[in-house]
């Protein structure tokens, strides 16, 4: 009997998508919530069981190979240093990830200021992006809404994944620069058996053959005169 | 407040069967010839670092002494024996082949954004002046004797050249910089990263194509055809694939096919690995059990032109492999005889404390309550 395949999905924003994709490929997973595991025997060549965790967690299931697949967003791999194989890239979840502040404000207004005060989820990418172009700025760790940081004062301005550019223009924030991109991959345990691989192998091969079209990028909101 | 040490330290069964797996290790590496060597603890860093790549320059645990010298703690033993015998093969006064093992702790700074320090306990081999698969496949027994000694079951080499990958990279003709981001990618089974990084650097083809064909999720034997079928007239490709062929059929032939898998993107662990090299996995506990590799160019780095293979298994992951066997088979926790001591009269207590330890049994001095 081939050992069964854990597959986690992260309880996030793109888990529709995620079921209607995995749904294409035969993986009925409507009933999927925090409280139930499925069990799909019959899709690939092993049994499938399927879970939903927190998003910042699959990377940690997956790495310590209690779970042997998952699906991570390229800025937590990056952040947490994940040691897992990610064989297979999602067309949605392509995320611009974009400094942001208050309108009016400029990337020459912040960087003037003494000590530059940025609240961010992804400490780490923040850090190096600003150290490898010489900007002196404190980097301030908040788990969400670093928007939110921000308007009460804790930070100048925030970095973080740009989902919608509603996040920011109906709080009367704007984009000062686009620093990078990140997207979502099927990840997978390093230290898998032949007999697994071979069946995540045919479970990309299925999602390869279901992979949607014109999923539509993100416009960033930057003000018009930031252009000028 | 939370505190929590950065250093564990390892716990009394850990510990015993830490003992069990080295004193097991040491007689399998005995029985093929290899003698231990004691590795320093502390060594001077600038006469290591030349066999260290950034990656392990980065976790080494160094500091300065009160002369003003840098020093570090064991980070990875290959170099240090390198060092070592280059400096005896200088003098003459050992020969090639050489063989040597180890038993030794390492201390990594972690790759995460928190720095911990890391300890961990290795066990390995390294046979020094013997090229070619002879060499090769020696070590592939070492260790396959010993994981079977041990009773571990459920383990699989995954085998790649890491002479192939640096071949088809240098030939792709992408910048340095570049490589080393597709190496990346193509160590984290990512095709579809390593495609859209060479495509856009406008690399030919068939290149694209073969360094594609290295993070195939899947890898297999078909690997080594599909490379051949893309670039049917490298000469240099076709002999390092013929190489990786005749160690897989000859150790299909000694009885170990099912052990060993073709995984040309298994390009990890130490960055002097430059030729066949293989990483030890285990399923049911998620991990690598431990690495190893062909190094021809280290021993440059000390100023000798010699070559070497080892490996090193991790006695953690070893440990966590076998810790519920290893106590079944032991029978849970061994029966210990209390000895309660009166602070009064002490002669009494110790006497048969001595007693039971003159026939080897376990005894506990106990102060007796007042």
């Amino acid at each position: 009997m081939t050992q069964p395949i854990r597959l986690a999905l992260p309880a996030n924003e793109c888990l529709p998508q995620l079921k209607a994709q995995f749904g294409a490929c035969g993986l009925d997973l409507q009933a999927l919530d925090e409280t139930v595991v499925l069990e799909l025997p019959d899709i690939i060549e092993a049994p499938l069981e399927v879970l939903l965790l927190p998003d910042a967690d699959v990377g940690t299931y997956v790495e310590r190979g209690v779970v042997q697949a998952g699906v991570v967003s390229t800025h937590l791999l990056h952040e947490r240093d994940f040691d897992v194989w990610r064989p297979y890239t999602f067309e949605f979840g392509r995320y611009p990830i974009v400094l942001a502040s208050r309108r009016g404000q400029t990337l020459a207004s912040l960087t003037a200021r003494p000590l530059l005060r940025l609240a961010t989820p992804i400490p780490k990418f923040t850090r190096e992006w600003f150290v490898a172009r010489g900007f002196n700025i404190e980097v301030i760790p908040v788990d969400s809404s670093p928007r939110k940081a921000v308007i009460l004062g804790l930070a100048d301005g925030f970095v973080d994944r740009l989902v919608s550019a509603e996040d920011l223009t109906n709080f009367d924030f704007h984009a000062l620069e686009r620093m990078g991109k990140t997207s979502l991959k099927l990840v997978v345990n390093s230290a898998l058996s032949a007999a697994s691989r071979k069946a995540i192998q045919s479970l990309i091969l299925k999602l390869e053959e279901q992979r949607p079209h014109d999923v539509p990028e993100v416009s960033i909101p930057f003000d018009i005169e930031d252009a000028v | 407040m939370v505190e929590s040490p950065q250093i564990a330290p390892a716990l009394e069964q850990s510990v015993g069967l830490r003992r069990e797996l080295t004193f097991q290790a040491m007689r399998v590496f005995s029985g093929w010839g290899y003698r231990e060597l004691q590795i320093p603890l502390l060594d001077y860093f600038d006469s290591v670092k030349a066999g260290l790549d950034a990656d392990a320059v980065e976790r080494t645990l160094r500091f300065v002494d009160r002369r003003g010298d840098v020093m570090m703690l064991r980070t990875d033993i290959t170099p240090v024996i390198t060092k070592i015998l280059t400096y005896q093969l200088d003098s003459g006064r050992v020969k090639v082949p050489v063989r040597v093992s180890y038993a030794n702790k390492i201390v990594r700074l972690d790759r995460g954004n928190e720095r911990s320090i890391r300890e961990s306990y290795q066990l390995g081999t390294e046979l020094i002046g013997v090229p070619g698969l002879t060499g090769e496949i020696e070590v592939f027994l070492v260790a396959l004797e010993l994981l079977d000694r041990l009773g571990i079951r459920d383990y699989q080499f995954n085998v790649a050249d890491h002479g192939i990958a640096q071949h088809l990279l240098t030939q792709s003709g992408a910048p340095s910089r570049i490589r080393d981001i597709v190496h990346d990618a193509i160590v984290a089974r990512d095709p579809y990263g390593v495609r859209s990084i060479l495509t856009d650097l406008g690399i030919r083809q068939q290149y694209v194509d073969a360094v594609a064909t290295l993070a195939d999720l899947e890898g297999g034997l078909h690997q080594l055809q599909t490379l051949q079928e893309i670039l049917p007239d490298d000469k240099k490709l076709r002999g390092r694939l013929e190489n990786i062929r005749t160690l897989f059929a000859t150790l299909s032939a000694l009885g170990y096919k099912r052990r060993i898998r073709i995984d040309m993107a298994e390009l990890g662990g130490a960055g002097y690995y430059d030729g066949i090299a293989f990483n030890i996995v285990s399923e049911t506990i998620g991990r690598s059990l431990g690495r190893g590799g062909r190094y021809s160019n280290l021993f440059e780095n000390f100023g000798r032109k010699q070559v070497g293979i080892g490996f090193a298994l991790s006695a953690e992951a070893m440990a966590e492999k076998l810790r519920p066997k290893a106590f079944e088979a032991a029978g849970g926790t061994p029966r210990v005889d209390e000895i309660a001591i009166d602070g009064g009269d002490m002669v009494e207590g110790f006497r048969e404390a001595l007693a039971l330890r003159a026939h080897n049994r376990p005894a506990r001095i106990v102060p007796e309550e007042k």
